[in-house]
């Protein structure tokens, strides 16, 4: 992150909501590598599209307004007005129904696929995370909501505190205490030699084996990025 | 300034998301307005009052609603009519209206009736702000609508705001403020 | 609400949709006939004397016109009209005659005169409290003249709305675009009427709305009998009721038009 960090209202749960969400994406895509999540944009740029579409043709038509006057313009008036709305309306529907509230999409290198939205309701401090992680198939492995209180990561002067954050993430989604063994493992690692060890996993069901393979092929790379991550265990255990 | 900047380059999309937010709301509030104009028919659908010529009816900053799908405009309705070469609109009521000559084969289908308007308060009609050498309003030509609503006192914003063109700045400034920061 | 510029903006934004939802509503409610109004208004107009003579536009002007003046009588009840949400009451009375030879035509329509019926102040309007609070020395309006000719005094507070004129002289003196008015026939006299509201849509006696909410009683709706504009004055008799006999023409005849 390169700007210093912001203080945050705490009397606003919106503004919470926010920075908490703010604070996401960073995180999701500096994991340890077969962790990392490359975010997906896809969402973001249909609600762009759609919305500087609308934008445009309301811009275009002003100029041809303030140029060439009403009676000149008066046939494309209506056709227009009447494609801003319709935009305007794809692109409510489009937020309101496809986004509803998604902070972060990202995908693994193996294809799973984490989907987070975030809610919040007014004057209330919890944090409602709906967490959609699945494998390129389809199939869900975890599809839950989450909950947690802002009081949880923010500190009494409204500061995010990352650290505490990812604790919670990690505790909640499997995938990400994984992420959080791994770097554990690693900036163990760094004070051992580099050896691929075979790291101990949870072993809860089926797809984590196959994760194996992916895991023992990456841990040659690993070895190699072990320095930065150890630099960055260190950097972590100081603070 | 760069690295002002950099929290908002390193993150691109949501900096364009944001000022999305801010261009959605003025070419909403712009296209509402164009909506009215072709439902209406009029340039201007919607106009303050600026003198004080139709008292006590209208007084200075009221809103006026106008139509102008009717064909005719009929003696007693109250027009908005712009005087050739002049900017300003009028807002005064119709008091003659003259039907075109000519019956049968003299009759000339184009012809429109004249109209002469005249403002309540006034103790004259409007011959005198008419342009030179025109002594009569054509409905096709001059008239920019009819007022058919009316709400009161509402449209001193407008007034003060075109009396003091700064507000119009500070204004826009403080609503652009207030998205991009609040981002809700 | 975390800061006070917030509640700032809560308040405001709370405070212009209230203020739009009642404005809406007044529009919506006083349109709509409930409760059903007991009378409808009712008006009848006659015509009393007309001459026709010749007459200059403005002072300076050259061209001389024919102008008619059109003295009637009108009784009129349109106390009806006045809702809670009428502001003032517009009524005007208009020369139609068609603009063809021997009464055929299309229309031409002309103000003759006209008054404004403001509705009764409510005693808790801004003047009226001041008055009552902080009695000021007593003003004359300047203006009561133009009304006294209409004899429709509105501090009536008992019933605003009711005209009774008798052989009433003109605001205006009518004229026509080609300078001929003397001997067109088939003229009519009409009286009409349009109410402006508070805060809505105004309404008129003709049209949509007019036809709904004002209805004119059945036969009174303010026309008066079919009449002919007279021959040039001072060149034939005249052929109207009231006949006054020949007078010489009087120089104020030829003053200018308009006058109060």
């Amino acid at each position: 992150m390169s700007s210093s960090p912001q203080k945050v209202s705490l009397y606003s749960a919106n503004d919470l909501k926010n920075a908490t969400d703010d604070a996401l994406t960073p995180y999701l895509t500096s994991l340890p590598k077969p962790y990392t999540f490359q975010q997906q944009h896809s969402t973001t740029n249909v609600r762009l599209a759609l919305g500087y579409t609308a934008v445009i043709i309301a811009g275009v038509l002003f100029y041809a307004d303030y140029k060439l006057g009403w009676n000149a313009t008066k046939a494309y008036t209506g056709p227009a007005c009447l494609a801003y709305f319709a935009l305007n309306g794809a692109l409510t529907y489009w937020i309101w129904a496809v986004e509803a509230g998604v902070v972060f999409v990202g995908t693994r290198e193996g294809g799973q696929k984490l989907t987070l939205k975030s809610s919040t309701r007014k004057y209330d401090p919890t944090y409602k995370l709906k967490v959609t992680y699945e494998a390129p198939s389809g199939k869900k492995w975890e599809d839950k909501e989450i909950e947690g209180s802002f009081t949880q990561w923010f500190n009494t002067y409204g500061y995010l505190q990352k650290k505490d954050l990812q604790a919670w993430l990690a505790n909640n989604i499997e995938v990400l205490g994984l992420a959080e063994n791994e770097k554990e493992k690693a900036s163990q690692g760094k004070k051992s030699t580099h050896s691929a060890t075979t790291i101990p996993l949870k072993v809860d069901d089926g797809p984590e084996e196959t994760k194996t393979e992916t895991l023992s092929t990456a841990t040659e790379p690993s070895a190699v990025l072990s320095t930065t991550s150890a630099k960055k265990g260190r950097s972590k255990k100081r603070t | 300034m760069l690295s002002s900047l950099a929290p908002y380059l390193s993150n691109p999309r949501q900096t364009l998301a944001q000022v999305l937010n801010f261009a959605l709301v003025l070419s909403t509030a712009f296209m509402l307005w164009k909506s009215l104009s072709v439902i209406a028919d009029s340039p201007s659908p919607i106009v303050v009052v600026l003198s004080g010529s139709m008292e006590p009816a209208f007084q200075r900053g009221d809103l006026l609603f106008l139509w102008n799908r009717d064909k005719t405009a009929e003696v007693g309705e109250i027009v908005v009519y712009n005087v050739k070469g002049k900017d300003i609109p009028i807002v005064h009521r119709v008091v003659r209206s003259y039907a075109p000559l000519g019956v049968g084969a003299d009759a000339d289908a184009s012809a429109s009736p004249k109209l002469l308007t005249k403002g309540d308060n006034n103790v004259a009609d409007d011959t005198e702000l008419y342009a030179r050498g025109q002594s009569y309003l054509d409905r096709k030509e001059d008239i920019v609508g009819s007022v058919r609503g009316y709400v009161p006192a509402v449209g001193y914003v407008t007034i003060m705001l075109s009396e003091h063109p700064w507000l119009k700045t500070v204004m826009l400034g403080i609503m652009g403020l207030m998205v991009i920061l609040q981002r809700e | 609400m975390h800061n006070a510029l917030n509640r700032l903006q809560a308040t405001f934004g709370f405070f212009t949709s209230c203020a739009f939802t009642l404005a809406l509503i007044i529009a919506v409610l006083s349109l709509i006939p409930i409760p059903a109004s007991t009378s409808s208004p009712s008006a009848s107009v006659a015509v009393r004397n007309v001459q026709v003579v010749k007459g200059r536009p403005h002072y300076y002007s050259p061209k001389r016109e024919e102008y008619a003046q059109i003295r009637f009588d009108l009784n009129a009840d349109l106390s009806s009209l006045f809702t809670w949400n009428t502001k003032q009451l517009f009524v005007y009375v208009t020369a139609n005659y068609p603009n063809g030879k021997d009464g055929q035509g299309d229309l031409s329509e002309t103000v003759i005169w006209d008054t404004i019926i403001p509705a009764t102040s409510t005693p808790y309007s801004w003047q009226n409290l001041k008055q009552k609070y902080f009695p000021e020395k007593k003003k004359s309006n300047s203006k009561s003249r133009r009304d006294s000719n209409a004899k429709t005094k509105t501090t009536d507070l008992v019933k605003p709305g009711v005209l009774s004129l008798k052989n009433q002289k003109p605001k205006y003196q009518i004229t026509d675009p080609s300078g001929v008015i003397s001997e067109r026939s088939n003229a009519t006299l009409q009286v009409s009427w349009n109410l402006q509201p508070w805060v809505g849509s105004l309404v008129w006696d003709q049209g949509y709305l007019g036809q709904r909410i004002g209805k004119w009683n059945a036969g009174k709706a303010g026309r008066s009998e079919p009449f002919d504009f007279p021959p040039l004055k001072g060149t034939k008799t005249d052929t109207v009721k009231d006949k006054e006999g020949p007078r010489t023409p009087e120089a104020g005849s030829a003053s200018p038009v308009i006058e109060i």
